[in-house]
This record gives structure tokens, sequence and C-alpha cells, in this order.
């Protein structure tokens, strides 16, 4: 139930997305972005579409898995298309009291939700295909030009890459936790709002505490190898682009200029 | 009136990237009196079995019964069966939560309809059961000490009156006395309250102390099901599984090979001290009065 959440996750395995460099994909990921909300526009759809299929193809990765990612924004998704169905002025094609569906209303609803769609599943490829570890590592590099601006670049991938980390190890102290109050006939179903919540205590309580605890544990450990944050510190596999990189380079460059030209064109 | 698992299949993840089988057609009934030993090498699925019990886990493929209903039926009342099939996991001390430690006890009865009075009187009630003092109850449960920690929460299942009660490692990472205590205060309940344990444990000592019989794990299989005595003098099978006899049972086998006449299926400390002695006092006899 709780233990498919999948968002952040790696999903191991050696396929050409795997191997990229995470700068790569980091980039690759922005011009998916970029070129997606670049204008509402049925053609930029399709080619976003094509690239979409063609990463599922490379990354080896089951379909399944990927759209499971999608259940945690499905609430927010419904949302944000009813509101823009029926609250977006226009020509009404369908009444329901005083309710209406415009024709503009049901294209932004559609647009919306492909986007979204695409924006969540996009963005998790990277992720998906990238190890914790080479992901800081990517973002370091990428960002690193703003250490000339006191930014602590090294110290924000490193939280982010732990936050990811984090995720499944909570997530099943979650389980843990919910498991053993339910031996304790705990009850997370039943009763108004304020008992639902009131009923979130056993299992908040003690993760937060469990939480603390590991966070203290990790920073220990972290001391004990005399971590010290990024300065000076050396990489044992340094990132490096391959040839592969830089056909995939070609490709986003190649695939930007046809998305722009499908802007400016159509 | 009994535990009764029908060929059993459980997989996790399914359809993740991790998939992989826990358990394979496990078949099995647990009845009223036993303590049950449940043991198997790390990734044995034992605490998957037993989250079976009390239907926390539900199966991939067949069925749990409990008093011969079957308890993933619709409608079935999961709470009582969780009333009467009291739980603990692995370190158990992760659950603590409340304020103090009788109101902590106390969570499980007041689930079960019980009025917080007569909920923190049968919290205190338990809380003596695993030798808490009374000292300790209105304390917090996050000063106490580890092994504290530990009996104050198979406190709170205790404090549900389980009819069977599982508990799984409920010694691991405890000091010597701590494990001692826990362990002498579960066969105290065994035998003066009438409970029904499934103890899930790595101790063959433990095992050949207080259990009556041993299921041994082995990939999600059950691979021998006896008393403990049975399964320690069947070495070859019990190998296979990646286990040992108790240390004192090699003991005894050793002696045996290498021509002293003790029985060598002793499975604890003081059989084998016993049987030594009687070993022992036999040949002296025979000194005594040459033939």
């Amino acid at each position: 139930m709780i233990r498919e959440i999948t968002i952040g996750q790696y999903y191991p395995g050696k396929s050409l997305l795997h191997r990229l460099d995470p700068r790569t994909k980091i980039i690759g990921t922005f011009v998916f972005v970029v070129g997606l909300f670049l204008e509402k526009n049925v053609a930029i759809l399709a080619l976003s579409t094509l690239f979409l299929l063609l990463l599922v193809r490379l990354s080896h990765i089951p379909i399944r898995y990927i759209l499971r990612g999608l259940k945690p924004i499905f609430l927010l998704l419904l949302f944000s298309v009813v509101f823009n169905l029926f609250f977006t002025p226009g020509t009404p094609i369908v009444r329901l009291g005083f309710l209406k569906i415009t024709k503009e209303g049901l294209t932004l609803a559609a647009f919306l939700t492909v986007r979204l769609v695409y924006l969540i599943i996009g963005t998790s490829f990277f992720t998906l295909t990238t190890t914790p570890t080479r992901l800081t590592d990517g973002l370091e590099n990428l960002f690193g030009f703003l250490n000339r601006v006191k930014v602590p670049v090294h110290e924000i991938a490193m939280m982010m890459s732990i936050a990811l980390r984090f995720i499944p190890i909570l997530v099943e102290e979650l389980d843990k936790i919910m498991k053993a109050q339910s031996a304790r006939c705990a009850d997370f179903e039943s009763g108004g709002l304020i008992r639902k919540i009131r009923s979130l205590i056993p299992i908040l309580v003690p993760l937060f505490v469990s939480a603390i605890g590991r966070a203290n544990d990790l920073a220990m450990a972290m001391e004990a190898r005399c971590y010290r944050g990024g300065a000076g510190r050396t990489k044992m596999k340094p990132l490096q682009y391959t040839n592969e990189d830089r056909y995939a380079f070609t490709f986003l460059a190649i695939y930007f200029i046809i998305v722009v030209c499908a802007k400016v064109v159509i | 009136m009994a535990i009764e698992l029908n060929q059993v299949n459980y997989i996790y993840e399914a359809g993740g990237p991790n998939e992989r089988y826990a358990l394979r057609d496990v078949s099995l009934t647990i009845g009223k009196g036993e303590f049950v030993g449940l043991v198997g090498h790390t990734g044995s699925s034992k605490s998957t079995l037993v989250q079976h019990f009390n239907g926390l886990l539900v199966p991939t493929g067949g069925t749990v019964l409990f008093d011969g209903k079957d308890i993933h039926a619709e409608g079935y009342d999961k709470k009582s069966l969780r009333g009467k099939v009291g739980v603990t996991f692995q370190y158990p001390e992760y659950q603590l939560f409340e304020e103090t430690v009788r109101k902590d006890v106390a969570f499980g009865p007041k689930n079960l309809g019980y009025t917080e009075q007569e909920a923190m009187e049968i919290a205190g009630e338990a809380l003596s059961m695993v030798g808490i003092k009374e000292k300790y109850f209105e304390k917090s449960p996050f000063e106490l000490s580890g092994g504290q920690k530990r009996r104050v929460a198979i406190a709170g299942v205790l404090a549900m009156k389980p009819e069977y009660l599982v508990l799984d490692e409920p010694t691991a990472g405890l000091d010597p006395e701590g494990r001692e205590r826990i362990l002498e205060r579960i066969h105290r309940l065994y035998e003066e309250k009438d409970m029904t344990v499934i103890l899930v444990s790595h101790s063959m000592e433990d095992m050949a102390r207080y259990a009556t019989r041993l299921i041994v794990m082995d990939h999600g299989r059950i691979a021998l099901d006896d008393t403990p005595r049975a399964v320690f003098s069947n070495r070859e099978e019990l190998q296979k599984t990646g286990l040992t006899p108790p240390a004192v049972t090699r003991m005894m086998e050793e002696i045996r090979s290498v021509g002293i006449p003790v029985e060598g299926d002793c499975i604890t400390i003081e059989e084998a001290a016993a049987e030594i002695r009687r070993v022992w006092e036999r040949k002296r006899k025979q000194q005594r009065e040459p033939v």
C-alpha cells in the first residue's frame, strides 16, 4: 500500500539511460520541460509524446512502474481539471444547472492534464535511472558556478540526495509502525476528521523519534569518516562525458530545434 | 481453536524491481497450549509468516483461518482477531508514543473498547506481568532503558489479553540479563496464564529450553516441524537450512565420538549435566566394585 511510493526512487538497470552522465540527463530533462511548456500546441505535445516513448524504450523500465509514480498527484490533477473545465469563460458546450463546460475550458483542461502527466513522467526518468550518488555529483557539477556567489552547492546537493535516499527508509519505517499499532487494534479509517487526525499521533510520534535518531546516527557516521563538506573533496569516480553523451547532446539539440520550429510554423 | 494456514503464498512488491517470493505453499496449524519456536536464518521469512497470523499481511495466495473462519473474508472482525492474536514486532520499542508508560500500554485495551479507567487498570496488570515496577508507570517511555522499553512494548500487546502471543525476536539486541528476564516472563505467561506462545528467535538454546514444538523456515518454506529434540537430532536436514543444534548438543556428540557412552540427544545444559553425571557415577561404581 504505502510501500508503492516511487517518486524520486532509483530503478536499478544497465540501459543507455542508466549509463548516461547525470549532467546530460539533467540538461535533457530541462530541454524536455522547456519544450513542453513553450506553447499550447498539439504538434509540440506530439513531439513530447514521441520523446517520452523513446525514453521508455531506452530505459527498459516497465511502463506500469513508471505510471505508478502518478498516483500521488492524482488528486491535484483531478482538482485542476475540474476547475479548468467549469470555470474557464468562453463558448459553452454543455450546461449542468449553473455550471457550464466551455470549449476553451475543455482544451485548457486537456492540455493541463497531458502537460502535468508528461512533466512528472519526464522528470521521473532522471531519478529512476540515476543513483543518488551520481545525482548529487551531477547537480553539484552543473551548479558549481554558484559557488562563486557563496551558494553552498555541495551541501545543498548532498542534502537533496540524502532526502531522496531517506524516502524509502522512512516509508518502510512508517509501514512498520503502522503495522505495530494495527496489531494493537489502532483504527486509522473510521471516525470524523478530528478523530482521524488524532489517530495519526501513534504513528507520527514514533516516526519522528526514529527519523531524528537516524539523522543523528547518519551525522555521526559521516563524521566518523571525516566528512567535512565539499571543500577539497575529491571523487572516486569523477564524472566524465562519453561518446554516448555526445550523441545524446546532439539528439537533444536537434529535438529542441524541431520543437522551436513547431512553435514558429504552427 | 487454532490458527490455520493453508497453502499460503506471499510475494513482496509484486511488479516492482525488487519483487521476491517470501512464502511458498506454507501450510501449518497452531493449536492452543503450544509453545512454538520459529527459527530460520536471516531472510527466511519468519517475520513475514508471523504477520499473517493476525491478518496484517494478506496472502497473495492461500487462506488463513482462525477458529475455522477465513480472516480475510468479507465482514470478518479483524479488530477482535488482533485482540486474540497479539503480535509484537522486532524492536517493538519503536512503537511507543504516549506521554506515560501506563498510557502507552493502555492504548490497545482502549482500542478494544474498554473504558479509560479499565484500560489503565489492565495496563497496570500487564506491566507487572513483564516486571515493570510501579514507580515507572507515570514516567515517559522515552526515559527508560532499552530493555525496559522492550518490556513495556510487550506489555502493550499483553494488555489486550491475547489467547495467542506472537513475539518476533523479543530479545534481539538485549544484554544476557535482559534476555533472560524477558524469556522467563514469557515462559511464565505460558505456564500460568495458559497463553499459547509463538516465539521467533535465533537462539537454539532458548528454543531447546522453552519450546514444545520447533518450526524451521528456509527460503520461505517450512523445512522442519517437530519437537525441538527431534529437530536437533535431524542434524543433516537442519544443516541444509544453515542452522546448527545448540552448542551443548554438539558437545555431547563430541564426547560420544571419543568413546564415552553418553546419550547424544541432550538439548539443554541441565540434561547434559545429568547425563554426564549418570555416566560418571556408573563408571565410578564399576571401579569400586571390580567384577
